[in-house]
């Protein structure tokens, strides 16, 4: 029997062996190199969301101001009229003598009824919950009223009138006061001045008829600040009927919004809008001065309501309704905020000179507002860069807790750099996932470099190396997110709770994390002051995530502290940073950003917009650097890239030293594209495509851009040079020559 | 109970592929969706966006629709069945023209035949109307007569569609026997590819007992209906059910079989389909999700959204009709917006469908360059692994095939792959392995001659005197006395207390390591396991769960049947019983490495045998245990099977009533807060 046994055993080892043998050539089996993707990608045509061409006819406008109307205030060349007994206001600009109204035309011809003639024409409409009093709740369906029912005493001020609105039966009150300076005109309602009784303020919409055109009886458009920017241009509304846009500036607001998972939509990040009335005659700009962070804008074109007006204005949010869960699934009742959101509501309107007045004006109208203001001044740098963002590592879950995937050592990152800089490519270098348990392990990060990337003398030689090389190096961070698992914050104090009492969380897909919850604000900031510190001493930037994209409203022990009240904390954390790079920031964090990351290139798709224009990087443009979002992700890179050239904005990638199918199973799972080996050669070849296009116009503005044909573009700079783009799938003869499609052309002086 | 249950499956399965939010990597394509395909275990995975939204069409010369329920495209002209306003619109690049007006009540669905005539199924009018291409009525096909259609059976078409035969197959509502097949002279040829009736355990039942007709005269089992059909260019007919998950979508093959696995990530509320030039197939939901998938059933791509009036382009409201044109350009036919939406596909979508087209028609080595350029795209795209380990295996590299499939998880792929590398390997080294064989059995044997008893002396007797010394290591040296002299170590547990609790207990957690070992390190021919998915937690109730419920429930039913045995017999008897799984368990594991699909039966032997094998030693260690006879050990058996699964159904039921009653707080709680 023991014999057996032995060869038993003597077979078992010899399988045993033979096994392991396999696994070892398993194991050495290699892939074969990745080949660079898309070799044809300066073709492809690109039909999607361009700008189309405009209506040059001029506005047969009525330039005699009715005898109703008295001049109430004049600055330098507007003059304001005010119609005292219907509250109709005029604004004329003398050089060209246009009237800005803020009522709606063409009233008596457009039949309407009492009810809507007076929304059409008034400077002010308010919403409100009105209280039952048979079961003593307010109601949470709104209701409209515009001046009807109301006693209205005019009182002069400086500059123009002050409006004191009583809703008798509302028992509502409010004074708004309408006024010219320099800037131009000013809307405004100071929040002391609101009082309310039984029935509760929804909004207030200010000027909802301000440029207001009929069908298109005007050629012109509006201008929407949604992603890079959009136009609406006026139609006839040809019977159908329309809905209006209503969209908030900043993004939803999360803290009143139980469900995150609504809507992918671009947000607005500017507080601004604008009317062309004729191109290149007669423009204005509409800057939300106070109020901003509850304002939302609303454009509703011909065909609304049945009617043939265009329309856009604010309409500031008092309160609003918010679905309380009553279970542990989320359904639940629905309930009205209890207290106004403080503010003052303040919206200026600044008109632009007739050569300005397209949406590169109105644009440029806005920058010299920022200027004025300092938010914005002249540093972007003249040469063209990229922004590489090095994923180091991120984390998915073992057997046993959190396993470690390591991408990007430093020594690595330091080799894929300088193999950069050795063909003269200068790139802004963002480090993501460098801390402990990688890119989304534990944020807020801990601060300590992860050691499993290098050895401390690796990172100190790797920091060393990046100053020698001239790089911008900033580490990523995002103070306003968390799984839950920092060390840096307690999940019991320190998670915001929105108004329905539960902590703000987005559901995500993952292994190793299923929800991501919001940070307190003033939590965020003083985390924001840690890593500035961490930072400094470490001698890097900053490139910071979600503190200027988010905005929302959180639930304390004080009650509900509307997100109006958030920015400051923010603001204030990214004043510790000094410049910073930041993603896709609102404008309220302007000041302190020196790169602006994921500049959007394309709008939320609203079937409402008609062009889709780069009113953003033409407020930025030269001012800070604009990066794109990441090409890895294009998925249709060449025309998307043309878009970059088009826009004036300079390209990003990520990339990772190690294959990208590894961060299947981590958070970073969305990365599904970063193998340098993949990508170092794509990022050589569109960097050479592009850099000519930046080099000559380098530092110089644009001046117009204008659209010959469809899908053709020629950007005029102010050294005299053009780009003409050619999105289409033909060549284009421009004056300099043919333009190949999918491509670009240098022409112009020179 | 069985449907409750597979409500709650079917819950949990749409809740893993209903996508949750995704934190965007800064991609921007100006869509108002994220797009996802599937990896190799059907779980969804972000990807580039494949197509994007370019165009709304409302109006077509003038002529708008109203609630429209199906389209065409047919050689660049579109055809509306403009059901709301009772007519038929055909638009191309000249014009638009409408008829129908005075005939039709509700055209629901169209079709277009080889020759340009419009079959127009309405109905409210129980009809299909043929038109020519002008809009003039040709005839009109009413129920058919023929006896085989049966008496009762309802002729309500809602969707009509054709083969290149001349053939018809049309939908009709309540006619639940398949879709109706007419012949080219509109005569009934039979009812075709009818869904399955679900099972009914009633019925089934009560059939044993009654004449079929008398029990469907009370429970009716009637199969869920279609809602939607096509025909692609080799006349194959496709449908779409709703109610269903995983095999909503069927390709149907002559003799009307379903060719689709039946685990596809498909919807249950699928509104229409469309065949796409290279047999891929397309669907939408009612949900708004577009889903793509390749004659396979591979979920390609999936993208789309509920547009509750947001307006937003490339998001659906009433989604009811889908058409693919020959540039993979998508139309999408939206009864609740009254339009066509088109999409065109991205730069991405185009390589994957040169790289799927080119692996559908077998050109695996063609297809290794698109299928790398997807790969370069994105990394976690399986089916690109999978293409690229077929073209590697064609062309004879197979290590690099063998990877490829080990990461795309198709293991008979891998198998081959594998066979091929095993072939190789042991023609290079099966001399060697002969070699090393006989000079092993050379020493043993002149060890055990020329020095008979020196391995005892030199290992086994130091190794003996050892484990005596420590009595835990006493006790798991004991599992080899198990193996051999199993009744006697039963014995020994029993009435020599043989065994102490710790060894019993480090047994069970060698056993639950070992099934780790087989989790991670079963041979990848046979093992389809997403390792980083494994929860230890999840595996631990998994395999010592019954464990410890057998034991308990065997220890609790033997206490009050006479039995003899003590918990701590029981729970010692139980795991020594086990010992040959513990012993060559691992071996087996190992083993399983070097084997091929083709060599399952060895491997399945192998387990069967040790399965078998320790089943055995269970049974008499119970029996022994307890002091049984063989027919109350089996009545002890079967005892405490039906006690387990009581046990199970308990632990469900007080969990379930536990979570009730938290909810009933909480609800309470927030009121108190919300109120006040």
């Amino acid at each position: 029997v023991d014999r057996h046994v032995r060869i038993l055993v003597i077979i078992f080892t010899v399988v045993f062996l033979a096994g392991m043998a396999g696994v070892l050539v398993m194991a050495s089996a290699k892939g074969p190199s990745d080949r660079l993707p898309w070799d044809d990608w300066q073709s492809g045509t690109d039909l999607f969301g361009h700008t189309g061409i405009d209506d040059m006819r001029q506005v047969e406008a009525d330039a005699v101001i009715p005898e109703e109307f008295t001049e109430v205030a004049s600055v330098g060349d507007r003059v304001l009229h005010m119609d005292e007994d219907d509250l109709k206001f005029i604004l004329e600009d003398t050089t060209t003598g246009y009237l800005w109204r803020s009522y709606a035309p063409d009233t008596d011809i457009v039949e309407l009824n009492s009810t809507l003639r007076m929304q059409y024409t008034s400077p002010v409409v308010i919403e409100y919950y009105p209280y039952q009093s048979q079961t003593e709740e307010l109601s949470r369906t709104t209701k409209r009223e515009s001046l009807a029912y109301t006693d209205v005493s005019v009182n002069p001020i400086s500059g123009g009138v002050s409006l004191s609105i009583s809703w008798l039966r509302l028992d509502i009150s409010l004074i708004m006061n309408v006024s010219l300076d320099d800037d131009g005109l000013v809307v405004t309602i100071p929040d002391g001045s609101v009082t309310e009784g039984e029935n509760k303020l929804a909004s207030v919409s200010l000027f909802p008829n301000f440029a207001s055109t009929r069908d298109d009886i005007v050629p012109g458009y509006f201008i929407i600040p949604d992603g890079v920017g959009a136009l609406h241009r006026f139609k006839p509304s040809g019977g159908m009927e329309s809905v209006q846009l209503n969209a908030r500036f900043y993004g939803p607001d999360r803290g009143i919004i139980l469900d995150g998972s609504t809507s992918l939509s671009m947000r607005m990040t500017m507080p601004v809008f604008g009317a062309v009335h004729g191109t290149r005659q007669h423009g204005v700009l509409g800057i939300i001065e106070d109020g901003d962070a509850y304002a939302q804008l609303v454009m509703a074109p011909s065909g609304t309501n049945g009617l043939p007006y265009n329309t856009i204005h604010t309409r500031f949010i008092q309160r609003e309704t918010f679905v309380f869960p009553t279970n542990l699934k989320g359904d639940g009742i629905t309930a009205i905020q209890d207290e106004r959101n403080v503010s003052d509501m303040t919206v200026r309107y600044m008109l632009s000179a007739p050569e300005d007045s397209d949406y590169i004006g109105i644009a440029r109208l806005y920058r010299s507002y920022l200027e004025d203001r300092d938010i914005l001044g002249r540093k972007a740098s003249d040469s063209m860069g990229l922004r590489l963002e090095l994923l180091m590592s991120d984390s998915e879950r073992g057997l046993l807790g959190i396993r470690d995937v390591r991408m990007t050592s430093f020594d690595e990152a330091s080799s894929i750099i300088s193999r950069l800089t050795d063909v003269g490519i200068t790139p802004d270098v963002i480090l993501k996932g460098w801390n402990n348990d990688g890119y989304s392990g534990q944020m807020p990060y801990d601060l300590t470099l992860n050691r499993a990337l290098g050895s401390r003398r690796d990172q100190n030689a790797f920091l060393e190396s990046m100053r020698d090389l001239g790089i911008d190096l900033r580490f990523y961070t995002d103070p306003v997110t968390t799984y839950g698992a920092s060390s840096r914050i307690s999940t019991r104090t320190d998670l915001a709770r929105g108004l329905y009492r539960r902590t703000i969380t987005d559901m995500v897909e993952g292994l190793l994390y299923t929800e991501r919850n919001h940070i307190l604000p003033s939590v965020s900031q003083t985390l924001m002051e840690e890593d500035a510190r961490f930072y400094d001493d470490l001698g890097v930037g900053a490139a910071v995530d979600q503190a200027a994209k988010l905005l929302f409203g959180v639930y304390g022990n004080d009650g509900f502290n509307p997100r109006g009240d958030s920015i400051n904390a923010y603001t204030s954390g990214l004043e510790a940073f000094g410049d910073s790079g930041l993603y896709r920031p609102n404008a309220y964090a302007w000041k302190t950003m020196d790169a602006y990351y994921d500049v959007p290139i394309h709008t939320s798709q609203f079937t409402f917009y008609d062009d889709t224009v780069p009113f953003l990087p033409i407020v930025l443009g030269g001012a800070v650097d604009l990066y794109s979002p990441l090409v890895n992700f294009f998925s249709d890179p060449g025309p998307q890239i043309l878009r970059l050239i088009d826009y004036g904005i300079q390209p990003s990638f990520v990339v990772t030293e190690e294959a990208s199918h590894l961060l299947k199973f981590t958070a970073a799972r969305t990365y599904f594209s970063t193998s340098v080996e993949v990508w170092e050669p794509v990022i050589l070849s569109v960097h050479d495509w592009m850099k000519p296009a930046f080099e000559a116009v380098s530092g110089s503005a644009l001046v117009s851009r204008d659209i010959p044909a469809s899908g053709i573009v020629t950007n005029t700079y102010e050294n005299g040079v053009a780009i003409h783009i050619n999105y289409t799938d033909h060549t284009y003869a421009s004056a300099d020559g043919d333009v190949l499609p999918g491509a670009y052309l240098i022409g112009g002086a020179s | 109970m069985m449907r409750k249950l597979m409500i709650i499956v079917m819950t949990l399965l749409l809740a893993l592929i209903t996508p949750t939010i995704e934190t965007q990597a800064g991609a921007d394509n100006g869509v108002p969706y994220l797009t996802y395909a599937e990896d190799a275990y059907r779980n969804m995975i972000p990807t580039q966006d494949a197509y994007v939204p370019v165009e709304v069409i409302r109006s077509f010369s003038g002529l708008t629709l109203k609630n429209p329920e199906d389209m065409v495209i047919k050689d660049g002209v579109t055809y509306i069945a403009d059901t709301g306003n009772r007519r038929i619109i055909i638009s191309d690049s000249l014009g638009a023209m409408a008829f129908g007006e005075d005939m039709l009540l509700r055209p629901t669905g169209l079709h277009i035949d080889d020759e340009g005539r419009i079959h127009v199924a309405d109905i409210e009018q129980s009809s299909v109307f043929v038109f020519d291409r002008m809009g003039t009525l040709e005839r009109t096909i009413t129920r058919p007569m023929e006896p085989m259609f049966g008496q009762d059976t309802p002729f309500r078409p809602y969707k009509v569609h054709g083969d290149s035969g001349g053939n018809l197959y049309i939908l009709s509502e309540g006619t639940y026997q398949g879709l109706i097949q007419l012949g080219p002279t509109d005569e009934f040829l039979g009812f075709f590819g009818a869904n399955p009736a679900p099972f009914d355990l009633r019925a089934a039942v009560l059939k044993r007992i009654f004449s079929d007709d008398i029990v469907e005269n009370f429970i009716q089992v009637v199969p869920q209906t279609m809602i939607n059909l096509a025909v692609d260019t080799d006349n194959r007919v496709y449908t779409v059910t709703r109610g269903t998950t995983g095999n909503s979508l069927k390709r149907l093959n002559v003799s009307g079989i379903n060719r689709l696995p039946g685990n596809l990530n498909d919807s249950d509320v699928s509104s229409a389909l469309a065949v796409g030039p290279i047999k891929n197939i397309y669907t939408i939901s009612e949900d708004g999700f577009i889903r793509e998938y390749d004659q396979e059933g591979n979920l390609l791509f999936m993208f789309g959204g509920k547009d509750n009036r947001t307006f937003q382009q490339g998001m659906f409201n009433v989604p009811s009709a889908i058409e693919v044109g020959p540039s993979f350009d998508i139309h999408v036919l939206d009864k609740g917006k009254n339009e066509i939406q088109v999409f065109r596909p991205t730069a991405f979508a185009d390589i994957v469908h040169e790289a799927v087209d080119l692996y559908q028609e077998g050109k695996y080595l063609e297809s290794m360059d698109p299928w790398t350029m997807v790969l370069a795209f994105n990394a976690m795209f399986d089916l690109a692994n999978k293409g690229i380990g077929r073209a590697h295996y064609k062309a004879g590299n197979y290590d690099e095939a063998a990877h490829y499939y080990s990461i795309a998880n198709d293991r008979e792929g891998y198998s081959d792959a594998f066979w091929e590398i095993r072939n190789v390997w042991l023609s290079q080294n099966l001399s060697l392995i002969l070699i090393l064989s006989l000079i092993l059995y050379v020493i043993v044997q002149v060890q055990s001659r020329a020095f008979p008893g020196l391995v005892s002396r030199v290992v086994i007797t130091p190794a003996r005197s050892g484990i005596s010394k420590t009595p835990v290591v006493r006790d798991l040296a004991f599992i080899f006395h198990m193996i051999r002299h199993p009744l006697d170590g039963f014995y020994e547990i029993r009435y020599r207390n043989r065994i102490k609790w710790p060894a019993a207990l480090i047994l069970y957690v060698v056993l639950f390591l070992e099934y780790l070992f087989m989790l991670y390190y079963e041979g990848q021919s046979f093992n389809g396991r997403q390792t980083e998915r494994i929860m230890i937690g999840n595996e631990a109730i998994a395999f010592l769960g019954p464990l410890a419920l057998f034991v308990i429930a065997t220890y609790l039913v033997c206490a009050v049947t006479d039995g003899e045995g003590r918990l701590k017999e029981v729970f010692a008897a139980t795991i020594y019983a086990l010992a040959p799984m513990i012993l060559f368990w691992p071996i087996v594991v190992v083993l399983s490495r070097g084997l091929t699909l083709n060599e399952v039966f060895i491997y399945d032997a192998l387990m069967g045998f040790l399965l078998i094998w320790s089943a055995i030693l269970v049974f008499f260690s119970i029996k022994d245990i307890q002091h049984y006879g063989v027919a109350q050990t089996v009545k002890a058996i079967l005892v405490s099977a039906f006690t387990m699964v009581m046990m199970i159904v308990t632990i469900i039921l007080i969990s379930g009533l536990a979570e009730q009653v938290a909810n009933v707080f909480y609800e309470l709680f927030s009121e108190v807060i919300s109120r006040g």
